[in-house]
């Protein structure tokens, strides 16, 4: 997959671009695009990595003359890859159409391609960018990346236990700390507070109770850092003003990492925790998005099946939809009065977009259904 | 000797409690969704027996001319394979366990969309663990009927 970004920086050579805004554009879109892998895959954003898939790696291939394009290349030709970058073009289309964000995207996802586009305009209000992904094109301007900041007006917290290292006190620039581990990274604000409160903990494992913001890595925490002995870590401990039937679906979905292999059937193979973590992920999404939109009794459970996945049958009047959690993304059926309307591979924002079929009986994102057995 | 499936018949498919949401009628979908699926014949084994070798499923009844107008093959598939090593053993003398199964049978080619429809068709017998409760009342001399009527004979 080739991606151009064509840029207008009006006051600036042509066919140039300085290293310190290229090295941070390069540092901006691999954050950007690891956001964008993640919410795509339901993966929560303070996580390193992109639980059982390797992570999308791009290239520098082209720097053109002329007007200054840069131009890159994918590694590979996964859909998760080909979804990191396509998916804030999608939803700033939309914006620019509706005024509204999609509700796939998440807001720190937003924010971090914002951080992308501010490092190549910088104050330019005249600046804009022309991105095409496999021949398509579309505009990203100033204004676009005004909108693509300011999101979120009000910030969703989750209330998580993080135990890592504090590796990193930053007393001069943001005034800000991490704590991480293997698997997660979150950073706190100092705000006023002297260097003095939090050095003592430096290179310790120490035990934040937090509040973590949903789509970023920022965090502010509850009660003061403890160290600790206990085991490396991060827990979602609950879901801040969720309904009971939020919290009862997440609590069976996480008993589903207890069954073993060959739990129904001497072939049927046990559940990855990532698989889990995916499913507790969407289920919060749907519950943030969606909460005044789902009927009563029509909730949807995600059960296991025999292949280690997790499904959910969702039906609401005579509309019906699978989801599935797969190897690299999810796999659909949705019918309506018995007719397949869709059966096969989806995408989140896919996913999304059949949810919202669901739940309103909009036309359906996809007529054509192609494979069913 | 192999009895053929007849279009007649009734199948149980048993269901993993977890594939069975506490607060929904029927099982997921994805209970019916196997390539090759496991079901047991209600003529040779009843659902008395199925309760009996696994309380804590729910159970599900549906007819081989439902499977036949899906468009899904059936075939008797006994266990012990008859041809097998162990399948001169008679397996009907022997106690019902979910290793011998004379009653045991596969659907074969169970897609998203079959087992959909299938799921639509099938009639609840039991809900996880309203087996145990059965078993509990008749050990007390009381009754509990099956939800879908009486059930088959073994």
């Amino acid at each position: 997959m080739e991606i151009r970004f064509r840029l207008t920086l009006p006051g600036e050579p042509s066919g140039t671009i300085d290293l310190g805004r290229l090295e941070g554009f390069a540092k901006a879109f691999r954050a950007a695009t690891l956001k964008s892998a993640q919410a795509s895959l339901s993966i929560p954003s303070f996580r390193h990595s992109l639980g059982d898939e390797p992570r999308p790696d791009y290239r520098l291939v082209d720097l053109t003359d002329g007007s200054t394009t840069l131009v890159l290349a994918s590694s590979d030709d996964r859909p998760v890859t080909r979804e990191a970058v396509s998916r804030h073009l999608e939803a700033v289309e939309e914006y620019d159409r509706t005024g509204a964000w999609p509700p796939y995207v998440y807001p720190g996802e937003l924010q971090a391609w914002a951080e992308v586009y501010q490092t190549l305009f910088r104050r330019s209000s005249g600046a804009e960018a022309v991105v095409s992904v496999d021949g398509r094109d579309r505009r990203v301007t100033h204004s676009s990346v005004e909108a693509l900041a300011r999101e979120p007006i009000r910030p969703l917290y989750r209330e998580v236990v993080l135990i890592g290292t504090l590796h990193l006190i930053d007393s001069e620039g943001k005034r800000r700390f991490q704590i991480g581990n293997k698997d997660a990274d979150l950073s706190f604000d100092l705000g006023d507070d002297p260097v003095e409160v939090i050095d003592p903990f430096r290179w310790k494992r120490v035990r934040a109770h937090a509040l973590w913001e949903v789509g970023s890595r920022r965090g502010i925490l509850r009660e003061p850092l403890e160290q600790t002995e206990e085991p490396m870590g991060i827990e979602v401990l609950r879901e801040l003003d969720a309904p009971d039937w939020v919290v009862g679906l997440l609590e069976r979905t996480e008993s589903f990492k207890e069954l073993p292999a060959g739990w129904n059937d001497p072939g049927s193979l046990k559940v990855s925790a990532a698989r889990v973590e995916a499913a507790k992920e969407l289920i919060r999404r749907l519950h943030e998005r969606y909460a005044d939109a789902i009927p009563e009794g029509a909730i949807p459970s995600f059960v296991p099946n025999s292949s280690g996945g997790l499904e959910f049958d969702w039906e609401v009047r005579d509309r019906f939809l699978n989801v599935e959690l797969v190897e690299g993304g999810y796999d659909i059926l949705a019918t309506e009065r018995d007719r397949d309307l869709y059966s096969g591979p989806a995408n989140q924002r896919e996913v999304f977009a059949w949810i919202q079929w669901l739940l309103t009986g909009e036309s359906p994102p996809r007529a054509a259904g192609p494979v069913s057995g | 000797m192999v009895e053929p499936i007849g279009d007649d018949e009734t199948f149980i498919r048993h269901v993993h409690p977890t594939q069975w949401p506490p607060d929904q009628a029927k099982p997921n979908s994805g209970a019916f969704r196997d390539s090759e699926l496991s079901v047991d014949r209600e003529r040779l084994r009843s659902v008395e027996i199925c309760c009996m070798l696994r309380p804590d499923h729910g159970f599900m009844r549906f007819g081989v001319a439902d499977v036949l107008a899906i468009g899904l093959v059936v075939e008797a598939d006994p266990l012990p394979d008859p041809a097998g090593a162990q399948g001169g053993l008679l397996p009907d003398i022997l106690p019902p366990s979910l290793e011998n199964n004379p009653a045991h049978a596969i659907i074969r080619g169970m897609q998203k969309s079959e087992a959909k429809k299938l799921k639509d068709r099938a009639e609840v017998i039991f809900r996880p663990g309203e087996c145990d409760a059965q078993h509990h009342a008749a050990q007390q001399g009381g009754e509990a009927e099956p939800a879908g009527g009486g059930a088959g004979t073994a």
